[in-house]
């Protein structure tokens, strides 16, 4: 041991740049690994914590009286027993904390029933625990069975996390298989230049099974350097993104801001990190076996004999070359050289290519989609406040612009009206407030404060029968409301009743609201006519009439003309969104009988919020996979140039420029990218296509010419993101070439000799 | 007529008490079409002395000659260019590269020079090298004896003033010696080229027309063999 030992050392200190990339590839391996399985305990943890939030118990009883709770506590297994007295039967609730392990809970929970003469009535069918989390299983307890799963106490808490770590295994040994490459290739990589030596070892009497443990040997030293590099790399990242989630606001989402500073914690598992050294440990030693395996199977004499970057066989010809000359055919013809490791490469790359430009198009369609539909549907206030006295407009906006809460307040209200000359009689009059009229109806003739002096209404008429019709003024009938009180209402026959029940997001709002419906005959003046329907009206296609008219009018009008039939409410801007807390505070206590119709603030976090969440998934998986790819593709590209040192050496020699080299060395780096590209956006392209067929076959989309997403997008992205992948490439090509390079020639070429 | 001239050439690697002097002002002059050995034992300076010429290696002082070009006022890039057109380097191990097959590397000076082989030539030179059926292996479904040749072939094809052989025989059995040899001195005789030939070997060198010997990196004799 001592000689494999020495001799591992020696190789160590000896080839210091492979040595310093074969800890660099253990610490990147091991730092993704470590990062994994920090997420998903910090994640655990939050969850874990929220939940015992909701129900700090995995056993709730009901009505027990102190001794039965005295014993509880002393039970074996209990960690803790909460007992809080009940005023009216005088009785004991009692919140129960288990530890260690119950073994099946089916077994446990009678045991632990008769042992503390509890006289629980169990439910028949136990495994009903298991379907259903947080189960009233019995009137006389209930289980916290999500609690009792998140602990991994009894059985099937058990079963259940070794079935959601099997489930995650395929996403695992895809990740594992990418990170066991990128060491296999570094040890790979070193020993292929010390193959000539371990043929003259073996030939001096040293056994393959001493020449495979130089290697392991070299693998555990290395491993000293590069495990608790990752374990420390892995946690850093881990934590940097848990902060960048942490200030993203996605936590408020799911939590108040003291609960997200009570429940949400970067958590590190001492198991899941010794798990991580354990897999990076057997990953490199297996590597480290596999590459002393592959040396001892040639013969000492092979060894000794064998000439390096021997090539069997070449592809004649070569898209590269017929595109890039003779540079591109011996990058083709390179890249061949290690042939699987190639593929791996590509592979690995093409599918972090294909992850990006498809999750990042499809996330960044539906949070457009999302965007677009809020801006079309006017809903760009942040809160609709019911008003208090509904037939003052002007009196509603200014008390609400008093608070100074608010930076806009507007408003916007319709009246009915049948207007006889109309076919059908689809008429309405709308009234609004400066802001509001401006915004709609931009292409007014006449300005607010112009169609407020003339007394008269903005008529928008689209009836292609009376496109030439210039009225002055126009008879209508006013569908006229005046608000009654519930017992006028009884006492009116029900045709001359309306009643409105009105939407509200307010606990305090009133529930039904009765009118007296009134048909007033009454002469509009029409002070100006347009004749093309704005797109803020469009989605009332019925109505052909728009009479418009200003808020004034509206409290001007409303005694003689309007009555008391509509409900005032008011679009809000907020003046500071961290005032909405406040303002929401205030209109559910103290707000003068205003009321929160709507919180559109809220709803739009809500949507940003998920949107911004499902970014930072997507950012996190595509970042992961993007990393794996990455140190693949810089690993496979420098280490063919260190490994083609004597033989770039040669070919300066027969006279190749520099220019020429770092030309030949951007070609290599270009095929990858290129062949990734065009496998991307193949893969990208179909895997929409094949969604989008999908959605339509359950309907999802109906239209035929709609699209999930633009076929154009996917495209775009993964040629971004190649051109990323493509300038790490060179970055990783031209670094080694230009170190290279300053060692002198003759030094080069003589490593061959 | 003189086509090399050697002034003063000094290379000294190392710094301090390190210092090793691989040439010490070493000067001689070749003229054209004359073949010239350079022999000497292990770390006399014949290899360092060979990649000067060659344009591979820049002497600590001294000028180099080609022409009248002094090669060393080049840059790096005019430097590789003369390395392409004006000198061909033969290796003791060849130094082929692997992906390429004996034809292209034979025309991979021409090839980087942006010309296109004349294939009279190749054919020519193919003939001469006895690569005509092997002209599409690769170099590892080569014998070194053949390797060799293919080298030999890279180092003719562009038709350099000069050919630079180190050790050109040094890796290969005693038919295979006196085959490339004999295509070395074929060469020299019916292209005219100036051939300096690194070699250990005493019977290598008898067949040149002249013989340098090296000690130390200084030149201790300097002879003609009487064949020319």
């Amino acid at each position: 041991m001592r000689f494999e030992n020495m001799l591992a050392r020696k190789y160590i200190f000896a080839q210091k740049r492979h040595s310093a990339l074969t800890i660099c590839s253990i610490v990147i391996s091991i730092a993704m690994m470590t990062m994994i399985a920090c997420c998903l305990s910090t994640y655990n943890a939050i969850t874990r914590a929220a939940v015992f939030d909701r129900s700090p118990y995995h056993l709730l009883i009901y009505s027990i009286t102190e001794e039965q709770g005295k014993s509880i506590s002393a039970y074996d297994h209990v960690e803790s027993c909460t007992l809080e007295k009940n005023p009216e039967t005088g009785g004991f609730t009692a919140k129960v904390l288990f530890k260690g392990y119950l073994g099946k809970w089916e077994e446990f929970f009678p045991k632990f029933n008769a042992d503390n003469k509890l006289g629980l009535q169990l439910i028949d069918d136990e495994s009903e625990f298991e379907k259903n989390y947080e189960a009233e299983a019995s009137p006389d307890y209930m289980l916290n069975y999500q609690l009792i799963s998140k602990d991994k106490i009894e059985y099937n808490g058990r079963m259940d996390t070794l079935v959601n770590m099997a489930s995650s295994m395929i996403y695992a040994i895809f990740i594992a298989f990418l990170l066991r490459l990128i060491i296999d290739t570094a040890f790979e990589v070193s020993s292929k230049e010390r193959e000539r030596q371990f043929g003259v070892l073996q030939s001096v009497g040293a056994t393959p099974r001493q020449i495979v443990r130089i290697m392991t040997h070299e693998a555990l030293l290395l491993c000293a350097v590069g495990l608790p590099g990752g374990i420390l790399l892995g946690i850093g990242v881990a934590f940097l993104a848990y902060k960048a989630v942490l200030s993203s606001g996605v936590a408020d989402y799911y939590f108040t801001a003291e609960k997200v500073k009570e429940l949400v914690h970067f958590h590190i598992s001492p198991a899941m990190l010794v798990m991580c050294a354990g897999v990076g440990l057997v990953w490199v030693l297996l590597s480290a076996y596999g590459t002393g395996r592959r040396v001892i199977k040639k013969s000492p004499l092979e060894a000794i004999s064998a000439r390096p970057n021997a090539v069997k066989k070449v592809r004649r010809r070569s898209l590269m070359g017929l595109l890039f000359g003779w540079e591109g055919k011996l990058a083709a013809r390179n890249s061949r050289r290690q042939f699987k490791r190639f593929v791996i490469t590509i592979l690995a790359l093409t599918l972090s290519l294909t992850a990006f430009g498809t999750i990042t198009s499809v996330v960044d369609t539906i949070s457009d989609f999302m965007t677009k539909a809020f801006e079309e549907s006017g809903m760009d206030y942040d809160l609709w406040v019911g008003a208090p006295d509904e037939n003052n407009i002007k009196e509603n906006v200014e008390a609400l612009q008093e608070t100074g809460y608010f930076k806009e307040v507007d408003c916007g209200t319709a009246v009915p009206i049948r207007w006889d000359e109309l076919n059908r009689n689809q008429c309405m009059i709308m009234f609004y407030t400066k802001g509001e009229f401006e915004k709609y109806f931009s292409n007014s003739p006449l300005s607010y404060e112009e169609l407020n002096a003339s007394g008269g209404y903005l008529m928008i008429l689209t009836d292609p029968a009376k496109k030439d019709y210039s009225p002055e003024q126009i008879d209508v009938t006013i569908k006229r409301r005046d608000k009654i009180t519930a017992e006028e209402a009884a006492s009116l026959p029900e045709d001359e009743v309306e009643t409105y029940k009105p939407h509200s997001d307010d606990p305090k709002a009133e529930g039904l609201l009765y009118y007296k419906k009134t048909d007033l005959p009454a002469t509009l003046k029409i002070a100006a006519i347009v004749r093309e329907i704005p797109d803020y009206l469009m989605f009332s296609t019925d109505v052909r009439c728009y009479l418009i008219g200003t808020a004034e009018q509206f409290d001007l009008g409303r005694e003689g003309l309007f009555g008391s039939s509509v409900r005032l409410s008011m679009d809000c801007v907020l003046k500071k969104h961290s005032d909405y807390d406040q303002v929401k505070h205030w209109l559910e206590t103290n707000s003068s009988g205003f009321t929160l119709n709507y919180d559109n603030f809220a709803e739009r976090r809500s949507i940003e919020t998920t949107i911004t969440s499902i970014k930072i998934f997507a950012l996190f998986f595509n970042v992961l996979i993007g990393l794996i790819a990455l140190v693949n593709l810089v690993n496979i590209i420098s280490t063919g140039i260190i490994n083609r040192r004597s033989e770039l050496a040669a070919m300066e020699c027969v006279g190749m420029t520099r220019g020429q080299l770092r030309k030949l060395a951007l070609v290599e780096c270009l095929q990858y990218v290129i062949i990734a590209c065009v496998g991307a956006i193949v893969l990208s392209l179909a895997l929409l296509a094949g969604t989008q067929l999908f959605l339509r076959s359950i309907q999802l989309i109906e239209d035929n010419s709609e699209r999930l997403v633009e076929f154009s997008e996917p495209v775009i992205r993964v040629l971004i993101a190649g051109a990323g992948a493509f300038v790490a490439a060179l970055a990783a090509s031209l670094i080694p070439l230009k170190e290279m390079q300053r060692t002198d020639l003759v030094d080069r070429i003589r490593t061959l000799e | 007529m003189e086509l090399l001239k050697i002034e003063n050439i000094s290379k000294i690697y190392g710094k301090g008490e390190n210092q090793v002097a691989a040439l010490d002002n070493v000067s001689f002059t070749v003229p054209k079409g004359q073949m010239l050995a350079v022999i000497g034992p292990s770390g006399s300076g014949k290899s360092t002395l060979l990649h000067i010429l060659g344009g591979v290696d820049r002497p600590t002082s001294g000028k180099v000659f080609l022409d009248d070009q002094d090669i060393y006022a080049k840059d790096n890039n005019s430097l590789a260019i003369f390395r392409r057109r004006q000198v061909g380097l033969i290796y003791q191990f060849y130094n082929l590269i692997p992906v390429l097959t004996a034809e292209e590397n034979i025309t991979l000076p021409m090839i980087m020079d942006g010309r296109k082989p004349d294939k009279a030539h190749l054919e020519r030179l193919l003939d001469l090298l006895e690569l005509k059926t092997r002209r599409d292996h690769l170099p590892s479904q080569l014998s070194g004896g053949q390797q060799q040749r293919v080298s030999i072939g890279r180092a003719l094809f562009t038709s350099p003033e000069m050919i630079l052989a180190d050790e050109p025989t040094g890796n290969l059995d005693s038919k295979n010696s006196a085959e490339i040899m004999g295509l070395l001195r074929h060469s020299n005789r019916e292209f005219g080229q100036t051939m300096i030939i690194i070699t250990h070997d005493e019977n290598i060198a008898l067949q040149c027309d002249r013989i340098i010997t090296i000690t130390d990196g200084r030149i201790i004799s300097d002879k003609m063999t009487g064949i020319a």
